[in-house]
Order: C-alpha cells, then sequence, then structure tokens
C-alpha cells in the first residue's frame, strides 16, 4: 500500500462503531463471510453508510474507495478479473447506481462475477418525489442476471425471505458469473453497537460428490411434491437409497411415484385430535414441484431439509432449507447411497403400520367424494389414468393409495380449477390407447363445460361431476371462509346458486351433444349401480356421472376422517385451537 | 438507412429542434456513413454529454436530440436520462443501430419516458417512428424519448471496428518486460507473444473504463508491473482515476497520440503526483529503465 492508502487503512478502524443494528445489512455481511466474499470497492454517499460503515469495521473485507460509480464498476472488473473472484460494489441512492451500468454489461458479456449493493429508502419511497430515491426494481436482461429488492425487515418474514434470497443471489453469483444486484434499503439508523454480528442461515448450493455435507443420523424422508413420472432410474435411485437410510418416501397422487417405500401418511397426519410421532424427521429430501396435499406437508416436521432439483432454485417451502442440491435426483442418490448405510427400515416399518392401522379402521361416512374414493379407488383398472380437479378432489383422493398400474395427475402447477376437463381431454388425446378418468367439483366442471362442445372428443374419458353446487372447498368446516362467515360464504367466496343450482343442472344436455353416456346419482346405492359400466375397461365409450351431494355430507366426510382418531386431550386441543400460538408450543414439547 | 437520418433532420428542422449532442460513439459511426448533423455539438463522453443536453434544453426550453450508438455506450447515458426524467426534459434520444446492439426490451421505468421502438424487432426507425418520437418531444408530459435508427440484421452503418483502422504499438509492447501485466486499448493492435500476461480490450465496443480496470488489477497484485496501453480518448474518460489513492508505483500508461494531443490529461497526472514524460517513439529506449515497480506511478505520452 502507499502512504495515503495506509493512512486511510487505519482511519477505517477508528470509528469506533462495530455492526450496524439494521437486519438486512447484517444478514449480507454475514453471508458474504460466510461466501469467502471478501473485495469491496465503495463509492462515497449517505445512503450505504449503515452497510459501509459495519464494513470498515471488520477486518475480513478488503476494501477500495472510488469516487465515480463508473469508474468503481470497472475497477471492481479489473480485480474480479484478475483475482478470479467476484468483488462487491457499494453505491448510494441517486444516479449513483445509473454509472454502474455500462461496466456491467461489459461485465454481463464477459462473465465477471460482480455482486452490486446498490442502497436507498424503503421501496414504498419510489415515485414520491423524495430527493435521491430512483427506481431500481428493473435492469436491462443484458446488463444484471438476477436482481433482489431487500426493504427494511419488519418482520421474521421479511427477515425469513431475505435469508434465503440472499444466499441465492451470492451462489448464483458464484455459479453463473455475472452481475447481480441486491438493492438494500436502509432508516439510517445511527446505531452501530452490535459487536457480534447474529448469525444468519446459510444455505449453500452443492452441485458436485466433492463438497457434499454429511447426512444427518436420524428419520429421513423423501418428499415429492408434483413430478414427471418418475424413470426407473430415478425409482431405482430413490430406493437403494431409502433400503441404506432408514428412509420412507411421502408423496400424493401427482409425484409420480408408486415404489417400495412409499408411505401415505395423509389420512394420519390429518388428524386433529391425534398427534403422529412420526411426523418429525431429522433430514427431509424435497424433491419435485407444487404440493396438493396439504395434510402431509402441514402435518411433516422437519428439522432440516435438502431441495434437490436441476434448475437449483432456492425453494424453501418447509422454511428449514438447510442444502440446495443443484443436479439430478438420481445423481444425488447415488451420491449418498453408501453413506452412513443404515438398512433397519424402521422407519419404514413405523409409518407403514400407523398407516395401515388407519386404514383399516376407516369410519363409514356419508355419499361425498370421499366416499367415491374409498369406493373406487382401488378398483381403477390398470393401465388407466386419473386426473383430479382442485382442490376438494385431489384431497379426498389423496387418503386413498391406487393400485400398481394407475397413473394420476392434477393442474397443480397453475392450482387452478380453469382447465381441469380440458386437460383430462388433452391427455386422454395423447394416448387413445388408456383409458382416463377424472373427478372434479362443479364449479370446475362448469368453469371448463365448453371443451364439450368440441367435435371428436376422445371416447376414452370417463368423469366424476362431483355436485355439491358450489365450492365446496371454501364451506368445508375447517377452512378459514367457512369458519368466519359460515352459510353466509356460499354467496360470493363458494359461489353457490349458479349453474342451475344443482336442480336444473345442464350437464346431462352437453352429455347428449356430445354423445356421451350420463348417469345421474345422489346416493350410495344408486352409484353403485353405474360403477361397473363406469369402470369397464373399453376404450370407446366415454361416461359422466354426476354425482349430487351435499355440503352437509361433504362436510360431515371430511370431518369424520379427520376426526376419528385420538391421542390427544380434547379439552387442550380445543383450548389450543382457541389460542393457536399454545397449540404449537404444546405440539413442540410432545 | 443514411435515408432514415436524412427524414429525421428534416424533421426535426421542420419543427425548429437544431440542437444536437453527439456523442462519441456516433460520432464515429455518422463519420463512418459520411453523414453529418447541423452544428453539432461533440461531447467526449457518452455521460457529460447527457448531462450537456439536460443543461441546454432545461435553459432553452427547447427540445434537444442526443446521438448515440446503441450499445454498450448507451448506457452510460442513464444518469443524465433519469435527471431528465424527473425535471420532464424533452430529450429526444437518438440509438443508432451497430454491432453489439444492447437489448432495450427492459430499463429502469425512470430513464425513458417514450419509448417509440425498442423491441428486438421493430428496431429500424420507420418515417411513421420518426413522427412519433417528435410528436412525444411536444407531448404534455414531457420527458426522454427514445427512437433506434437501423435495424438489428442491417445496421445504419458498417461494424465499427474495422481492423484497417487499429494502431500498430507493437514498437511500445517489445520494450515492456515480459514479466508484465499489460491491458491494451481499444484502438491498438500488436505483437505481444513475448508477454505472460495481455488483456486486450477490443472486445469492449465503448472506450471508457480501460484505465478503472487496469487499476483494479493491479491492486490485486501491487509486485507485478501494470502497463496501460490506451489512446487520450480512452483515458479521457476516466481522467479522475489520476487522482484516486489506490494508484501504485506498479502501474505505468502509455498515452498513445493519435491527432493533436491536448496537454492536460498529463498536466493533471503529474498534479496528482504520476512520474510524466512526453517522448517520440524513436526515443522509447530511455524509458525502458523506467518500466519498473517504482513509488510512483508513470504516464508517458508517446508520439508515434
Amino acid at each position: 500500500m502507499n502512504q495515503l492508502e495506509k493512512q486511510y487503512d487505519d482511519l477505517r478502524y477508528k470509528t469506533g462503531c462495530y455492526y450496524t443494528n439494521e437486519r438486512n445489512k447484517q444478514i449480507i455481511i454475514f453471508l458474504l463471510k460466510k461466501y469467502g466474499i471478501k473485495r469491496v470497492v465503495v463509492s462515497p454517499g449517505a445512503t450505504n453508510f449503515a452497510l459501509v460503515g459495519s464494513m470498515q469495521h471488520d477486518s475480513f473485507f478488503e476494501m477500495y474507495s472510488c469516487v465515480d460509480e463508473r469508474a468503481a464498476a470497472y475497477m471492481a472488473i479489473g480485480i474480479a478479473e484478475k483475482s478470479n473472484e467476484p468483488v462487491v460494489l457499494s453505491c448510494t441512492g441517486a444516479t449513483a447506481s445509473r454509472n454502474y451500468m455500462a461496466a456491467l454489461t461489459y461485465a454481463y458479456k464477459r462473465n465477471v462475477p460482480i455482486l452490486v449493493i446498490t442502497s436507498s429508502l424503503s421501496l414504498a419511497s419510489v415515485g414520491h418525489l423524495q430527493a435521491q430515491v430512483t427506481d431500481r426494481a428493473h435492469s436491462p436482461i443484458d446488463m444484471i442476471y438476477k436482481s433482489y429488492q431487500f426493504d427494511n425487515i419488519k418482520d421474521g418474514e421479511d427477515e425469513w425471505s431475505q435469508t434465503v434470497r440472499c444466499n441465492e443471489a451470492l451462489s448464483t453469483l458464484l455459479d453463473v458469473r455475472k452481475p447481480v444486484l441486491i438493492n438494500v434499503c436502509t432508516t439510517y439508523s445511527l446505531d452501530f453497537s452490535v459487536k457480534e454480528l447474529p448469525p444468519a442461515r446459510y444455505i449453500p448450493t452443492v452441485s458436485s460428490a466433492e463438497n457434499r455435507p454429511k447426512l444427518p443420523i436420524g428419520n429421513i424422508c423423501i418428499f415429492i411434491g408434483s413430478h414427471s413420472k418418475l424413470t426407473d432410474l430415478q425409482i431405482q435411485a430413490i430406493d437403494t437409497f431409502c433400503k441404506n437410510h432408514n428412509a420412507i418416501v411421502l408423496c400424493d397422487h401427482t409425484s409420480g411415484y408408486n415404489g417400495k417405500y412409499k408411505v401415505n401418511m395423509s389420512i394420519v397426519l390429518s388428524q386433529e385430535k391425534y398427534l403422529s410421532k412420526h411426523r418429525k424427521v431429522n433430514l427431509l429430501i424435497h424433491l419435485g414441484e407444487i404440493s396438493g396435499d396439504y395434510y402431509t406437508f402441514l402435518g411433516i416436521s422437519p428439522k432440516e431439509v435438502w431441495r434437490v432439483n436441476p434448475d437449483g432454485a432456492y425453494v424453501d417451502f418447509f422454511r428449514k432449507l438447510k442444502n440446495v442440491f443443484k443436479m439430478k435426483e438420481s445423481k444425488f442418490f447415488s451420491m449418498y447411497a453408501d453413506d452412513n448405510i443404515n438398512t433397519s427400515q424402521t422407519f419404514l416399518a413405523n409409518c407403514r403400520k400407523e398407516s395401515e392401522g388407519f386404514f383399516n379402521t376407516l369410519p363409514e361416512v356419508p355419499f361425498s367424494n370421499i366416499w367415491i374414493a374409498k369406493e373406487l379407488s382401488s378398483k381403477l383398472p390398470q393401465n388407466s389414468q386419473i386426473h383430479f380437479g382442485i382442490l376438494n378432489s385431489l384431497r379426498s383422493w389423496d387418503f386413498f393409495n391406487l393400485p400398481d398400474g394407475v397413473e394420476s395427475a392434477c393442474n397443480v402447477g397453475g392450482f387452478g380449477i380453469d382447465g381441469c376437463v380440458s386437460s383430462l381431454i388433452g391427455a386422454a388425446l395423447s394416448n387413445p390407447d388408456k383409458l382416463f378418468f377424472g373427478v372434479v367439483g362443479d364449479l370446475a366442471f362448469y368453469y371448463d363445460s365448453n371443451i364439450i362442445l368440441n367435435k371428436n372428443l376422445p371416447q376414452n374419458i370417463r368423469l366424476i361431476v362431483v355436485n355439491n353446487g358450489r365450492g365446496i372447498e371454501f364451506r368445508n368446516y375447517c377452512h378459514p371462509a367457512s369458519r368466519a362467515l359460515a352459510d353466509g360464504a356460499d354467496t360470493y367466496v363458494a359461489a353457490a346458486g349458479h349453474f342451475g343450482d344443482q336442480v336444473n343442472s345442464a350437464i346431462v344436455d352437453l352429455c347428449k351433444s356430445a354423445n356421451i353416456k350420463y348417469y345421474r346419482v345422489a346416493n350410495k346405492d344408486c352409484f353403485l349401480e353405474v360403477e361397473n359400466d363406469f369402470l369397464k375397461n373399453n376404450l370407446d365409450s366415454a361416461i359422466i356421472i354426476e354425482a349430487e351431494t351435499t355440503p352437509q355430507n361433504e362436510n360431515l366426510a371430511l370431518m369424520i376422517y379427520r376426526q376419528f382418531a385420538k391421542n390427544f386431550d380434547s379439552k387442550i386441543l380445543h383450548f389450543g385451537v382457541k389460542y393457536p400460538f399454545l397449540l404449537k408450543l404444546i405440539r413442540k414439547i410432545k | 438507412m443514411n435515408k432514415s437520418i436524412d427524414i429525421l433532420l428534416k424533421s426535426l428542422e421542420n419543427q425548429q429542434i437544431i440542437k444536437h449532442i453527439v456523442c462519441p460513439s456516433a460520432r464515429l459511426l455518422l463519420s463512418k456513413s459520411e453523414m453529418s448533423l447541423p452544428n453539432p455539438i461533440d461531447i467526449i463522453d457518452e455521460r457529460s454529454a447527457g448531462y450537456v443536453a439536460t443543461g441546454l434544453c432545461a435553459e432553452s426550453e427547447q427540445p434537444v436530440v442526443i446521438w448515440c450508438a446503441d450499445n454498450d455506450s448507451y448506457r452510460n447515458l442513464t444518469s443524465a436520462l433519469t435527471e431528465a426524467y424527473y425535471r420532464k426534459l424533452p430529450i429526444l434520444v437518438v440509438a443508432l443501430s451497430c454491432d453489439n446492439v444492447i437489448n432495450q426490451t427492459m430499463n429502469p421505468n425512470d430513464t425513458i419516458r417514450y419509448y417509440v421502438n425498442n423491441t428486438l424487432y421493430n428496431r429500424a426507425g420507420t418515417e411513421q417512428d420518426i413522427h412519433k418520437a417528435i410528436d412525444y418531444l411536444f407531448a404534455e408530459v414531457k420527458g426522454p424519448v427514445y427512437l433506434s435508427l437501423g435495424s438489428y440484421q442491417e445496421p445504419v452503418v458498417q461494424a465499427e471496428n474495422a481492423v484497417s483502422d487499429q494502431i500498430d504499438v507493437t514498437a511500445i509492447t517489445k520494450i515492456i518486460p515480459s514479466s508484465a501485466c499489460v491491458h491494451i486499448g481499444k484502438d491498438f493492435v500488436c505483437e505481444c507473444s513475448h508477454l505472460c500476461e495481455v488483456v486486450l480490450r477490443n472486445d469492449h465496443c465503448t472506450k471508457d473504463g480501460n484505465l478503472s480496470m487496469l487499476i483494479g488489477s493491479s491492486i490485486v497484485d501491487r509486485n507485478k508491473l501494470h502497463v496501460g496501453i490506451f489512446s487520450a480518448e480512452e483515458l479521457a474518460y476516466d481522467l479522475n482515476m489520476f487522482g484516486i489513492r489506490h494508484v501504485n508505483g506498479n502501474i505505468v500508461i502509455f498515452s498513445v497520440i493519435i491527432d493533436e494531443q491536448n496537454p492536460t490529461i498529463l498536466d493533471v497526472a503529474k498534479r496528482f503526483g504520476w512520474d510524466c514524460c512526453h517522448i517520440n517513439i524513436t526515443e522509447r529506449d530511455c524509458v525502458i529503465e523506467k518500466l519498473v515497480i517504482s513509488d510512483k506511478p508513470l504516464y508517458i505520452e508517446i508520439v508515434l
């Protein structure tokens, strides 16, 4: 260093300050250190003083000063190219960051890893003529690879989100090696009294076997959200892993897995008066995409989560994410196949026993989607496929296993009710040699009903429309809308009274025009009469059954299924439901 | 596509819009296509060109036109466009198509108020586009207007990086110690096989930042001599970097004099504590002994 550099380098430690109390910056600084990113080029200003003031106290950071932001960005490129390491840029508000743009365009093209940390007043202050506040929400796509907005942290949700996103930002920077932007807000806090940096969850990306973390000891479960049908290679890799690590697979009818280690815990974990001791796992390995299996994913309690997906996205669904494996699932499981082998399979046995115990003692329920699911699920013919409407149909049928050789699907990608029947018909068109079943509610059917007007509809479809005259989801006793509005939810939230109000349903007319066989049933006996025809394995006879149920029976069926087991003092439970935070505490202790 | 420029100039003249500020990147493109603008104001740095425009526009209360290449150099206008946006100044940015066109489909919301043709496929600049752009300048709510001329596939002019325009500086590189790290500016070519570390900036479609990148590199390895061979035009962009406190004695800059040289850069460098000299290429051997790490950075103006 020259004398001037030395003089200012000494001065940096003479502020009498430690770290800022602004949590969003604490998270960034903590994680920069964890990821080993130490070089920082700082341009002068007020809005970044909390970040800079904290960094300069910490000798980990090698800091440089550059007045002109354009030059600072180019200087950072020079440093990064020479050192082959990422460099941080820090600037204030106003037009400061705009001067980075030409250099960042160059860095983007040359794959130079620059982390741009711009500082700002709160995001809400944009557009209100506040001095020095510019709009940093959008950046050119050939300049910034990914950008993040870190507002001032107000609650745990903000902190969690920024922690995960900061990890994602730094991992992306190291992986893709293109400029990444974090726009972090400040309240201009003068409090620099924090001597020890509070930790932030460190969530690295793992992309090769060499730096893989150790598998935790204890119960392991693999949770598969929606997934395309797993290949033989994937199934084999999963099964070998489970065999060697006392693991189970939790999944539902959208997961594409029906292998040896599957356990259906939906009913068990749906119980409102029973807590399964198998809900706690040391490690949950998260595969696949969006899941509609609410009872399972809400009931399971992992200590830590590893996400495995070739896209490497930072998906923290369970809020316990610890590692992201950016690789194919089969590679992940093969990688760990022989680590710390434990072939006891006690976890599988115990969960199976518990689950089967429930299935063997299922109580009777009235005529409802759940009853239909129980009645039909085991009888679906081999080599067929069944589609479920969002959401009540999926939930009802997720309680039950399907026979081997029966595939299943549901529009959980967008999670809307607007195309369930069309998707079923699309699938049927793709494979005329297979029978395609479907179960949808009345709203989902009518939303999409004009699909029936199309010419040349495939004949290999068998659809059940469970018509309870409304969006029954919102009238389920446990749904917040039902709890708040009771029957009043029918007016708008559940949209009752449409489509002939059950009495004058036009499904019969639609079927007639499309030459589809139509049945209307309103009780169990009537359903059983048409069941054989519905299940008959011929590919040239489309059938639609309109099953008329009532919201009362749908509710009763669900309540019976969710409350028939008990291992909890019901008074405590009642108290806990009234004061949910206490229930949470009690469950934690248990 | 010179026709588009002609139509634009005539249309602007009809509206008495006669102030044209020309960025270096546009000047090059226009001269190669043998186009000229009436009474242009040439500014040596896109960033300042943008701010000259805001000052001119605010004071004259008339629309002003900035001409710029539609490549990385355009991004240096962004801070001035931010200023113009918030002060609602009617500035027309004419972005001339060239090689290395940047993506204009997403930009900060508070820079250009009116985009005429910024998608990937409509950037030719039709007569209709031109009239639209001029109409925007007189809109109720004023602000910067973006107009692109010349299509993506058929740029307004030929590529600006023709090899024949580059200057051979082998006479300089051959006296540089092989252990040095050498950065070569955009306008230069050379024979440098004896040098173990060479960074060529001919892929950089603007001329800004080359000195800054060299300084950045020199910070990482302070035990290595870092030599930059740049034009005065390039150094002018980074003028203030001569005064940064992180400049050390492991830096040597050759400023290659192509046309007339303004002595100001040398004066500034000297003021900021650099060792300075001005030599002819035939005298280059007298600086060989200076090409070592010392306690001061070295600035050499060299006439080829």
